[in-house]
């Protein structure tokens, strides 16, 4: 019996330490949000992030129309300026998931990426929410950078 | 009498079909719309007095709810085109688009992307009521 639980809890410690190593690392967001970048005028921000640590080994490029602005990874933030316009957001992983919407001068959106289990792998499906329930979500989450 | 074998083996089958159905989400009917945009000056804001469930034709449904706020942007062929102000709107399938309603008479036929400055007709028809 000790011998099960022994080998449980190694188990559930490696299941552990996979996952913390595969989330994003950098400083809380919240404790550098009043300090970013302020927004341009001429342009509009959108922050993409992950809220939960699910399907951390899992990290995706992010695609902004057609270029990498950075990388999906578990309990993670990132942000992107960009001037206005149509915004394609695409994050392949099993299959490729793409989001379309409109930014303007000095919009902020924000940008979701939710993880679903796929066939073989899990799949990261990027999804515009409303900026109160970003606000919920990513006061604790790893801020990795901004463009 | 049945084997357990045989029922884990159907299962398992079941999630498999499951599974891959989830995977092969349709993309959302659409076709191409031009949007005649309204001056600023009519950008008219009204509020959805009940809560309307409406369907995509790919089956995901959205729930508008009562009190949301929305501005009228213009409209196409199929009705005039507003877009929530207070709040975010997407319609699923395949992928995810941002997406406006489209009101004809007292009735949600749609909903307009504007990125793919389409329109992509809803299941059914729903009532709404904007004030």
């Amino acid at each position: 019996m000790k011998k099960i639980t022994g080998k449980l809890c190694m188990t559930l410690a490696i299941l552990a330490v996979g996952v913390l190593a595969g989330c994003a690392s950098g400083p809380q967001f919240s404790t550098v949000q009043a300090g970013l970048t302020p927004l341009a005028p001429d342009k509009g921000r959108v922050f993409i992030y992950r809220s939960t640590g699910f399907g951390a080994a899992i990290q995706p490029d992010v695609h902004l129309n057609g270029t990498v602005v950075g990388t999906s990874k578990g309990n993670g933030i990132f942000f992107v300026d960009e001037p206005p316009g149509n915004i394609e957001i695409v994050i392949g992983t099993e299959v490729e998931k793409r989001l379309t919407f409109t930014l303007g001068a000095g919009d902020v959106r924000y940008v979701k990426c939710e993880v679903n289990m796929g066939i073989l792998a899990a799949r990261i499906v990027p999804t515009l929410v409303d900026q109160d329930v970003a606000a919920k979500e990513i006061g604790d989450l790893a801020f990795t950078g901004g463009k | 009498m049945e084997s357990n074998r045989s029922v884990a083996g159907r299962r398992l089958l079941a999630v498999a079909a499951a599974l891959l159905l989830a995977a092969c989400a349709a993309e959302v009917v659409r076709s191409e719309a031009r949007l005649e945009p309204v001056a600023d000056a009519q950008r008219v804001q009204v509020r959805l007095q009940e809560a309307a469930v409406i369907a995509s034709s790919s089956g995901y449904s959205r729930t508008l709810p009562a009190g949301s706020l929305w501005e009228l942007r213009g409209s196409i062929a199929q009705g005039q085109v507003y877009r929530r102000v207070d709040g975010i709107l997407t319609v699923e399938g395949a992928q995810v688009h941002e997406a406006f309603v489209v009101l004809s008479g007292d009735r949600l036929v749609g909903f307009y992307l504007p990125v793919e400055q389409s329109f992509s007709p809803a299941r059914e028809a729903v009532p709404a009521h904007f004030k």
